[in-house]
C-alpha cells in the first residue's frame, strides 16, 4: 500500500483578483469553459459566452438567447474578456490544459495564441449557463453562521 | 528525548494500512472488488469482533458481497473507518499532551441525534452509487446530477456541516473526474470526505446548549479554511472567568464563490472587525453573556464585546500553552462522532525557537513547519526567522506532526499574526470589491428572478 495517507491536498496556486465586473461568472464545467460577461452599454443586460473542450468551438449571446452582434466566424470580445478572467482565475496552463486543444500545448503561450486555434461558432442555448451564474451568485445570499465548523479542516485552501 | 516527544503511538501505522487497503476498495467500485479486497474487507470486521459495530458490520458486508447494495450498508462501512480513525485521534491526542505535560480533562460533550431529513438520504444514495462505480471510473455525468439536491443543502443553515463538506468534495471530483491515473487520486483523501459525508448523513447532531458567559478574552491567533465555495475562520483564544480559563474557538463561516480571493474574504466577516482590531491592538476584549457551547466553542456576538486593556499575547500564550506550563487551562474535547487525527490542533507555545531549514527548535521540541498552512499568510518562514517566540497549533497528518504558526514575536515586540496585514481591509472597506459587485448583481438579479416568477 504506497499511496499517501494525507487527508489534505497540497497548498493550491492562489488566484489572481479578477475583473467580476465585466466577468461576474466564470468555470471550467461539463466540457466547456463558459461564463457570463457584462454588456459594455447596458447594465441590465448580459452575454453568456462559452468555448467547448477539444474542439474549441465558441459562442456568444444574450441571456435572452439573441446572438452576440460581434461573433463574425471568430471570437467577440465577450469571449476574449471571459478567456483573460479564465487565466485570471485558473492560471493560463490550467486553462489550456483543460481545455484540451488538438495543437501542440508548447506553441501556446498566451491568450491570443488559444483565439487563433478556435473552432466555429455553434449555437447553444444560454439557459442552463445563465441558470447555473444564478445559482452561484445564491451563494452570496446564504446566511453566515458563528456554529463550530469542524468539516472545514479539510479544506485549507 | 525529542525522538520519544515526536514519535507515534504504536498502532497508528497498522490501523493506517487497514484503512489503505478498504480504500482500495472505493477505487475500484464495490461492484468491481477483487479476493483481496474482500479479504482486507473481513480482516476490518474481525477487529469490530465484540464491538457494538460488530453485528451491524457482518449482516452489511454479507449484504454488499451478495450484491445488495443500500446506503444503510455502506454507512456501516464508512462508521466503521470512522471508528478506526477516531480511535487514532484518542491515541494521537493523549499521546501529545502527554509530551506536552498536559492533564487528560475528559469533557467529552455528548450529542443528541434526530432522524435523517429526506435530503440526508437523498446524499447518502449519490455517496453510495460513487462507492459502488469507484473512484476510477466516475464520470461527470455519474457527479453533476447531485447540483440540485446539494442547493438544497446549502439553503437549509442547519445542514451547513454536511452541505460544506458536500459542496468540497463534490467540487474536487467535477474538477478531477473522469481521472486519466488512478495512482494519482487523493484517494486517502477522499475516502475521507466520502466516510465522513456518509456517517453524517445517518442522523443530524442536534447543537448542545449554550451557557451564557462573562469574562476576559485574549485573542491568540486565527487559522483560516476555505474551498472554492466557503470560507470559515477559527479564532483561538484564552477565556478567562472568574474561576476558571477556558481555551475557546470563535468560528465565522460563510459561503462565497471562487472569484472572491483571501484578502477579500474577510470582507464576508464585517462583525469580525473588533475581533481583529483587539488582536492587531493588543488589547482584551471584555465579554458579557455571550453564549459558550460545551465543545468550547464561543459563539461571537458583536453585542457581547468590547474592548478591554492592554495584553501582551506572548505572555498569555506562554501561561498556557508551553510545554509543561505552570496555568492549566480546560481544553473540551470534540464530541465522540467527530474525531479524526485532521482535527488534532494542539495549542502550543514555542519560545527562544530557532529555524534550521523547515524545522523550528525550541527546548526539547523539534517540529516540521506546516508549509501547506503557513503559505500565503503572515506568518511565514521569513517572519519566523526575525523573531524567537510563537504561538501556534500542533497538527498531525500523513503519519507526521506539524506547527502550524499563528503569531510570532520578538520579546516585548509588537506580534506579526495571521490576518495581521490583509485583515486591515475589514477597518476600511473599499467602495468597491469582488464581494460587494457580486452581492449587488445578487441582490438585482435574484430579485428581479423572484419578482417575474410571483
Amino acid at each position: 500500500m504506497g499511496y499517501s495517507t494525507s487527508s489534505l491536498l497540497p497548498a493550491a496556486t492562489k488566484i489572481s483578483k479578477r475583473d467580476v465586473q465585466k466577468v461576474p461568472y466564470v468555470e471550467l464545467y461539463g466540457g466547456r469553459l463558459q461564463g457570463v460577461v457584462s454588456s459594455g452599454s447596458d447594465i441590465e443586460r448580459v452575454y453568456v459566452s462559452y468555448f467547448e473542450i477539444g474542439s474549441l468551438d465558441f459562442y456568444c449571446s444574450t441571456n435572452n438567447n439573441r446572438p452576440c452582434g460581434g461573433l463574425r466566424g471568430s471570437p467577440c470580445k465577450h469571449l476574449e474578456s471571459l478567456l483573460s478572467e479564465a487565466v485570471k482565475q485558473y492560471g493560463f496552463d490550467n486553462v489550456v490544459q483543460s481545455l484540451r486543444p488538438s495543437a501542440d500545448l508548447a506553441t501556446l503561450t498566451k491568450e491570443r495564441d488559444i483565439l487563433r486555434i478556435c473552432g466555429h461558432a455553434h449555437r447553444e442555448p444560454a439557459g442552463e449557463v445563465f441558470s447555473r451564474f444564478l445559482e452561484y451568485l445564491q451563494m452570496l445570499e446564504l446566511p453566515s453562521s458563528t456554529q463550530p465548523l469542524v468539516e472545514m479542516d479539510w479544506f485549507i485552501g | 528525548m525529542i525522538a520519544t516527544q515526536l514519535s507515534l503511538p504504536t498502532g497508528i501505522i497498522e490501523t493506517d494500512a487497514l484503512i489503505q487497503q478498504f480504500d482500495t476498495c472505493l477505487l475500484t467500485g464495490f461492484i468491481n472488488l477483487n479476493a483481496e479486497q474482500h479479504s482486507a474487507l473481513q480482516s476490518i470486521q474481525r477487529i469490530f469482533t465484540g464491538s457494538p459495530l460488530d453485528q451491524p458490520l457482518t449482516t452489511a458486508l454479507e449484504a454488499i458481497t451478495q450484491g445488495t447494495f443500500l446506503p444503510e450498508h455502506f454507512q456501516k462501512l464508512a462508521s466503521a473507518r470512522i471508528a478506526l480513525q477516531g480511535a487514532q485521534y484518542d491515541h494521537l491526542r493523549q499521546h501529545i499532551r502527554m509530551a506536552l505535560g498536559r492533564a487528560e480533562n475528559e469533557m467529552a460533550v455528548a450529542i443528541e441525534f434526530a432522524q435523517p431529513t429526506p435530503l440526508m438520504n437523498s446524499a447518502a444514495h449519490w455517496l453510495m452509487d460513487m462507492a459502488i462505480a469507484g473512484f476510477s471510473r466516475l464520470e461527470q455525468e455519474s457527479v453533476t446530477p447531485f447540483a440540485a439536491t446539494l442547493a438544497q443543502l446549502q439553503a437549509d443553515e442547519a445542514m451547513m456541516p454536511l452541505a460544506t463538506l458536500l459542496t468540497g468534495f463534490m467540487g474536487e471530483l467535477i474538477g478531477a473526474v473522469p481521472i486519466a491515473n488512478p495512482d494519482k487520486a487523493p484517494l486517502f483523501r477522499w475516502v475521507d470526505l466520502w466516510s465522513r459525508a456518509l456517517m453524517m448523513t445517518l442522523a443530524l447532531p442536534k447543537s448542545p446548549e449554550p451557557m451564557p458567559v462573562s469574562g476576559t478574552l485574549y485573542p491568540l491567533g486565527i487559522d483560516w479554511r476555505q474551498h472554492p465555495r466557503m470560507a470559515s475562520l477559527v479564532v483561538y483564544g484564552v477565556l478567562e472567568t472568574v474561576d476558571t480559563a477556558t481555551l475557546v474557538r470563535i468560528t465565522q463561516s460563510s459561503y462565497k464563490v471562487d472569484a472572491i480571493g483571501m484578502d477579500e474574504q474577510w470582507l464576508l466577516f464585517p462583525k469580525l472587525a473588533l475581533l481583529v482590531e483587539s488582536l492587531q491592538a493588543g488589547k482584551t476584549l471584555e465579554i458579557r453573556d455571550m453564549p459558550l457551547l460545551p465543545t468550547g466553542d464561543l459563539l461571537w456576538n458583536l453585542d457581547c464585546a468590547a474592548m478591554g486593556s492592554k495584553y501582551t499575547l506572548s505572555d498569555v500564550a506562554a501561561r498556557y500553552f508551553a510545554p509543561n506550563a505552570a496555568k492549566s487551562i480546560t481544553m473540551p474535547q470534540l464530541p465522540a462522532h467527530q474525531r479524526h487525527p485532521l482535527h488534532l490542533a494542539e495549542p502550543v507555545f514555542l519560545a527562544d525557537y530557532t529555524l534550521n531549514d523547515w524545522t523550528i527548535n525550541s527546548g526539547n521540541w523539534a517540529l516540521q513547519l506546516d508549509m501547506r498552512r503557513i503559505v500565503d499568510t503572515e506568518v511565514t518562514a521569513q517572519e519566523l526567522r526575525l523573531n524567537n517566540a510563537a504561538f501556534g497549533l500542533i497538527r498531525y497528518d500523513a503519519q507526521q506532526w506539524t506547527f502550524q504558526p499563528l503569531a510570532a514575536v520578538k520579546g516585548k515586540g509588537k506580534p506579526v499574526f495571521v490576518g495581521k496585514d490583509s485583515a486591515k481591509i475589514l477597518s476600511k472597506p473599499p467602495k468597491s470589491s469582488t464581494v460587494s459587485v457580486l452581492k449587488e448583481r445578487a441582490s438585482r438579479l435574484l430579485r428581479g428572478k423572484k419578482e417575474v416568477k410571483s
